[in-house]
């Protein structure tokens, strides 16, 4: 009895051990790939560990990296904040007076589950007859479409846990509903906007079709440019190391988020642990 | 009372502008772009209104059945595979005392760009690659064409989408599972339950409802694939790996006919809401 139970213990950690190589063993390959001499590349049997070293790729993957990376940023900043400043007065508004009723908030929980084609045949039509195509502008306007509702929904959630007596006494204490939103509300659902805040940026830098459909030379983002390399003639070491570029916010937030991972990916239909 | 009111709707104003101006008036062009012969390459007069012709074109069009066809392989083969994966995974991790230090390792696929995760796949799976010579190892020296074959490719996006996606799963049934009271189990135990009827009679219907949600949530993305499929196979080899958001992006800004597109995206849209609805008329989870 105590074997089979040690026995159990140990193939757990084995399983758990094995999961973590699956999810961290392409990372690990593309560090390889990228730190790897062009001559190394695609050899049989492939290096476990790199054969030779470089920075070559390096390099060249910052020599390229600014415009997209800087696109990037202002994208995915801009989104993050338009998304939080336009959407907590309104989350306010739906978490404490109700109002529009339950149908008009799943309206805009539905949007999130829109097919981004349809908006994006719109867009591209209408930015480019405005000769706003290939802008920060027309990303940032229909990546808005997504974050904006998602921003509404999740502080939405964050606000309605913050407990109505603290508002109530505020306002007996002679603050006006707009003093409590400032004075009250805002202090203590920081933590929600920061949360709903790093989501959007996420969500905004790992987009890919409407920036792709949107942009062309001049503003297009990481995504775009990593997939831009594809086809024969890939220089894998260059993209490798501008994909481990890309998913460095994934990883921040992987350790900082954990505990509103599962809030955030479901915007409060599942409550976390 | 009436000022709250009136503070309610003040507040609400900015985002509800906004919304409107950026998602209805859109969805009220793009529809009106579906009722028209919308090619771009045409002067700007010329895009006379057909009616539902670009409608009626989808009904008749084999390659939108195909990938109407090869979206539902996606999915239910995506779904399949990351519910049991995420299922089995969650239920173990609930049974370990140091899944704190595990979690944060496990959900980095689900956060990193699908476009990363596509373009790992196609290192990974390259057929002088990491997978190929470890099934050489275990005695398959065949090398296998993952994604540029016509039988493999469609299952290798599955996989990296199952890759990048099982810990979302996990994440959310684990949420469910140590939700459950621990009293539960102990009264089982008591009662002489084995942990596998434990497992069936205790966990299993009390994370129900967060399955449906978790799978719903999972499909409706998986519905709109497309990120994986543009860097790994780009629709082909063939048409194998076309799917209907694909097939739409191609008719639209490969071919230019953005009224096809257009029809075929709202076309999406009826199918989702339809099939949203179904499932949760069937599950009866509100």
């Amino acid at each position: 009895m105590r074997l089979s139970k040690r026995f159990l213990e140990a193939l757990k950690v084995i399983i758990v051990a094995f999961v973590i190589l699956v999810c961290l063993f392409p990372i690990y390959w593309m560090i390889v790939t990228s730190l790897e001499p062009w001559e190394v590349v695609l050899t049989w049997p492939p290096p476990f560990i790199p054969l030779g070293f470089t920075t070559e790729y390096w390099d060249m993957a910052f020599s390229k990296l600014f415009l997209p990376l800087s696109n990037s940023l202002i994208i995915s900043g801009l989104t993050m904040l338009i998304s939080v400043i336009i959407g907590l007065p309104s989350a306010y508004s739906f978490a404490r007076f109700k109002i529009g009723g339950t149908q008009i908030t799943f309206w805009i929980l539905s949007l999130k589950f829109l097919p981004g084609i349809v908006p994006a045949v719109a867009f591209y039509i209408l930015f480019s007859s405005l000769g706003l195509l290939d802008t920060q502008f027309a990303v940032i306007i229909t990546h808005l479409v997504i974050t904006l509702p998602f921003a509404i929904w999740m502080l939405k959630a964050f606000i309605e846990k913050i407990p109505l007596e603290i508002e109530e006494a505020a306002m007996l204490d002679g603050c006006s509903r707009f003093s409590v939103i400032h004075k009250v509300i805002f202090p203590l659902s920081i933590p929600g906007i920061v949360v709903t805040a790093l989501f959007c940026f996420l969500w905004s830098w790992n987009e890919f079709m409407l920036a792709l459909i949107l942009t062309k030379s001049k503003a297009y983002t990481l995504p775009v440019m990593i997939a831009s390399f594809r086809g024969a003639g890939m220089i894998w070491g260059g993209i490798s190391a501008s994909a481990l570029l890309a998913i460095i916010p994934a990883l921040i937030l992987a350790v900082f988020l954990q505990k509103y991972l599962v809030t955030g990916l479901t915007m409060g239909a599942v409550k976390g642990g | 009372m009436k000022s709250e009111r009136k503070i309610a709707i003040i507040l609400i104003v900015p985002a509800l502008l906004i919304l409107i101006s950026i998602v209805i008036f859109p969805l009220l062009f793009s529809i009106n772009v579906s009722l028209r012969n919308y090619d771009i390459r045409r002067p700007k007069e010329e895009y006379p209104f057909v009616g539902i012709a670009n409608y009626i074109r989808a009904f008749t069009d084999f390659r939108f059945y195909s990938s109407l066809f090869i979206m539902a392989q996606f999915v239910c083969l995506g779904i399949t595979l990351q519910l049991l994966i995420g299922l089995g995974l969650a239920v173990l991790l609930s049974s370990i005392t140091w899944r704190k230090y595990v979690l944060p390792i496990i959900v980095i696929p689900t956060l990193i760009p699908p476009i990363v995760a596509g373009y790992m796949g196609i290192i990974i799976f390259h057929p002088e690659g990491p997978i190929n010579y470890m099934l050489s190892l275990l005695g398959i020296k065949d090398k296998i064409l993952w994604y540029t074959a016509p039988g493999t490719a469609l299952i290798t996006t599955v996989l990296v989408d199952t890759w990048q996606w099982f810990p979302f799963i996990t994440l959310l049934i684990l949420a469910g599972i140590l939700g459950i009271p621990k009293d539960f189990y102990d009264s089982a135990k008591v009662d002489g339950a084995t942990s596998f009827q434990a497992f069936r009679y205790i966990t299993l219907p009390l994370v129900k409802s967060i399955i449906v949600i978790v799978v719903l949530f999972r499909a409706l993305e998986m519905l709109r694939v497309f990120d994986i499929i543009y860097i790994m196979t780009f629709g082909g080899p063939g048409t194998t790996t076309e799917v209907v958001n694909f097939y739409a992006y191609l008719t639209g800004f490969r071919y230019w006919d953005l009224g096809y597109t257009a029809a075929i995206g709202w076309i999406l849209v009826i199918i989702l809401t339809i099939g949203v609805t179904c499932y949760l008329k069937i599950t009866k989870v509100s």
